[in-house]
């Protein structure tokens, strides 16, 4: 049968789009649906050989039953919670800061020092911020001590979170300052001269017109950055490895320590699974709740 | 042409005599060992890569030009990693199911049985055959070291290239003070001196917490992960604690291991803060600091004080570890020797390279180079041969390593002790705390065990949970382990294990 001129166009472009059909599937198909067979396997090396074996999703009980996992679930959303709630105010005070106070190459120069944080490698900030908390060099503490004061454990089982939260902010606050920086930008002047021939105060000027027009690129800005915070491993893993004992073991963390030093294959699939689908959920509640609001 | 018509000329009977002369020829020359060093350029062309920790990296570099001299092989790339990340390291790569990129490895023995267990590395014994004096080798190899780390399955797989025990290390000024000597008298009804029983520890570390300057503190401990355990153990092990009993069943929560949890918990309090996350090297800047008056440590804080030439350099001592005073008055000491380096040989890559790494392997090993090795700071290994005790080895101490120069890496090649005595001392120590040692784990699964205990410790220490629920949750999670490798094939392991403990007076 002979094809008309738009199927034999279709049929070309099938050929041509095959390619990439076949690495997407390659690389991101297949490795998920192996991992979840993984995860319903209990998995072995001995001898040479790789052996799975079906455990009826014995390790999503594991997973779900296991004290690490939960506390490792507190703390992330404890992290998620407060170091991106810090970042994003952080970011829109600097952001405003910094459009309202500086002009030109003063305002270039300001935000350039702000967004180098974020340009530095993650593991390079956590070897600097290990380096400032360390228990024995702590520079932190050599400099409190010149101000008098005496500065605590960092990377102490009461402040090890806090103190790995510290140096996340430090690095990724400038990603909202930017977003906000940007949208305050593209916001038209006109309203804001309205509002001072008004008579309308700077914090009512912030309340009820900057807050509510860059109201969006705040969530975006806040979202990213729990996504971040959710698979979050770099700095942790750095600076603390987990500890002091599961101190600051997230679960991304657990997740690797269970397939990478316990060698968990199976356990550490069921975990990635649970934690896709936790992320799923969480953020579909998340834009619920901003498309209410 | 010719090479054609001849060969084709050869009769059936000639080549099936050759063919029996090739099998033969083996089998005869198996009779006759080689000489070390061989002599021959008998591995010219062999570059090896080599994989090992960061400190038993120096080796290949110090010691790559004589073992060329020797037989030819060269030591080609040379990959560090850092100590205690073997797992992450060497695992994927046993596990992908492709040669290995290494011909040698040198790592922790904690994690060996894990890799020996995945059957990608090659037995040795047949290749120890092949060699003049390895009888003596072998026979000179420290027995605990020999059994825990060198034997798997029954057959030999690895090369001992480091051997590692806890010993109990001290600031001999503070101990020889007569106003301390006479202030704690006074305090506690006994004379102040290295403590001999866990109790008097913990009593000399409060007292000088208590009575030196601020930032000055009695003890220090290696509470973070993975080894957090070691100084449980030297407590735990002393009151009779052993890690399962004959069907896997933990033996960490009991009673005496609570109790033992109790007393560690007691000497944090009068440590510096945070050592429940202490992994190495808070522990060597406290001390180097002098910081700390007696702590627990490896044998070579001594070494890397010395190297360091801080101010307490000749103001520190080794003894043997305290123990448990019994009712007949005896005191039972355990110490543990966690870490420990073996080299292992990949089963999956050629031949003639799987001759020349275990060649290098033993070489390292052997006292000719180890001898120096074990003297030398910069690599951090620690005696596991019989002759690094010996008056020869001593004096290495006190003198450079013949065999290497010095290079931007390593910039010093100066002994380690200025006086034989010193020299001496510090090797008694290590051999009194070897004769109570306390063996780690040592079979597949362990570096899981030893994670999740000290995971446990450390959050004991911090103050997170109590003696009580750390250890029945480290219990817990060990009982989980045990059904997810297997209990029958773990429980066949740890006979193994108990087999060869007792054999050595240990259990």
């Amino acid at each position: 049968m002979k094809l008309s001129f738009v199927q034999e166009k279709r049929k070309t472009a099938r050929w041509w789009i095959s390619p990439t059909i076949i690495i997407v599937l390659a690389v991101t198909v297949f490795p998920m649906f192996w991992s979840l067979y993984t995860s319903l396997h209990n998995v072995s090396f001995s001898m040479g050989q790789l052996s799975f074996h079906w455990n009826a999703g014995k390790n999503y009980i594991d997973v779900l039953t296991s004290y690490r996992f939960w506390t490792g679930v507190m703390r992330v959303l404890y992290y998620g919670g407060v170091g991106t709630a810090m970042q994003v105010v952080l970011g829109i005070v600097i952001a405003l800061i910094i459009y309202n106070f500086t002009r030109g190459w003063k305002q270039i120069m300001v935000l350039s020092l702000f967004i180098t944080p974020m340009a530095t490698a993650p593991v390079v900030a956590g070897f600097i911020w290990r380096f400032f908390f360390d228990p024995a060099y702590s520079v932190t503490n050599a400099f409190l001590a010149i101000l008098g004061v005496k500065g605590p454990s960092w990377l102490s089982s009461k402040l090890a979170l806090t103190s790995v939260m510290i140096a996340d902010i430090w690095q990724w606050t400038p990603l909202p300052l930017l977003l906000i920086f940007a949208g305050r930008g593209s916001l038209p002047e006109d309203i804001y001269e309205a509002a001072k021939i008004d008579g309308a105060s700077n914090w009512s000027i912030f309340w009820n017109i900057t807050f509510p027009l860059l109201k969006n690129i705040i969530v975006i800005a806040f979202m990213l950055r729990c996504m971040d915070t959710y698979k979050f491993f770099d700095k942790v893993y750095v600076m603390t490895r987990g500890g002091p004992g599961d101190a600051t073991e997230l679960p991304a963390l657990y997740t690797y320590l269970e397939a990478f030093q316990n060698f968990n294959l199976g356990r550490a699939s069921a975990l990635t699974w649970v934690l896709a689908a936790g992320a799923i959920v969480m953020f579909q509640l998340f834009w619920i709740f901003f498309r209410k609001h | 042409m010719n090479r054609f018509v001849s060969l084709r000329s050869v009769s059936t009977g000639t080549i099936i005599a050759m063919i029996l002369c090739l099998l033969v020829l083996p089998l005869v020359d198996a009779g006759e060992k080689i000489p070390v060093p061989p002599g021959d350029d008998r591995f010219a062309g062999v570059k090896l890569n080599i994989l090992a920790d960061e400190f038993a990296v120096a080796l290949a570099s110090w010691y790559g030009d004589e073992l060329k001299k020797e037989c030819g092989v060269e030591i080609g790339n040379v990959q560090p990693f850092p100590s205690r990340k073997e797992m992450e390291t060497i695992m994927p790569k046993l596990i992908a199911g492709k040669r290995p990129p290494w011909d040698l490895i040198i790592c922790c023995a904690l994690y060996a049985p894990d890799f020996l267990q995945t059957g990608a590395f090659e037995p040795l014994d047949t290749y120890l055959e092949k060699y003049e004096g390895t009888d003596a080798y072998l026979e000179d190899i420290v027995p605990a070291y020999r059994e825990f780390y060198v034997k798997f399955n029954g057959r030999i797989y690895a090369l001992p290239m480091d051997g590692d025990v806890h010993v109990l290390h001290y600031r001999p000024s503070y101990f020889n003070n007569e106003e301390y000597k006479e202030k704690f008298r006074e305090e506690y009804g006994y004379p102040l001196g290295v403590p001999q029983t866990w109790t008097q520890y913990i009593d000399v570390a409060k007292f000088f917490t208590e009575n030196t300057p601020d930032g000055i503190y009695g003890t220090q401990l290696g509470g973070g992960r993975p080894f957090s355990f070691a100084w449980f153990f030297n407590v735990a092990a002393a009151m009779g604690v052993k890690y399962f009993d004959e069907d896997m069943d933990p033996l960490i929560n009991t009673p005496k291991a609570v109790k033992a949890l109790e007393m560690l918990i007691e000497m944090a309090k009068y440590s510096p803060p945070g050592v429940e996350n202490y992994t190495g090297s808070q522990e060597i800047s406290n001390w180097q600091q002098g910081k700390v008056i007696m702590h627990v440590w490896w044998v070579d804080m001594r070494e890397f004080t010395a190297q360091a030439k801080v101010p307490i350099v000749g103001d520190t001592a080794d003894a043997v570890m305290p123990g448990i005073l019994l009712p007949n008055g005896d005191i039972v000491r355990r110490a543990t020797m966690p870490y420990s380096r073996v080299a292992l040989v990949p089963k999956d890559i050629p031949q003639k390279r799987k001759e020349a790494a275990f060649y290098v392997a033993y070489r390292l090993s052997h006292s000719d180079y180890s001898i120096y090795s074990a003297a030398d700071p910069y690599c951090g290994l620690d005696p596991y041969l019989k002759s690094h005790f010996s008056e020869r080895a001593i004096a290495q101490y006190t003198k450079p390593n013949p065999l290497r120069g010095t290079t931007p890496e390593y910039p010093e090649n100066e002994g380690i002790f200025s006086t034989i005595r010193e020299a001496r001392e510090h090797l008694e120590a290590d051999k009194a705390n070897l004769a109570v040692g306390f063996p780690q784990p040592v079979w597949p699964g362990a570096p899981e065990y030893c994670d999740t205990l000290s995971m446990y410790i450390s959050k004991a220490l911090a103050g997170e949970m109590s003696a009580k629920e750390a250890l029945d949750a480290a219990a817990e999670e060990w009982t989980k382990i045990v059904e997810k490798k297997g209990r029958e094939s773990q429980k066949k392991y740890y006979a193994e294990f108990v087999k060869a403990a007792k054999k050595l007076g240990y259990w």
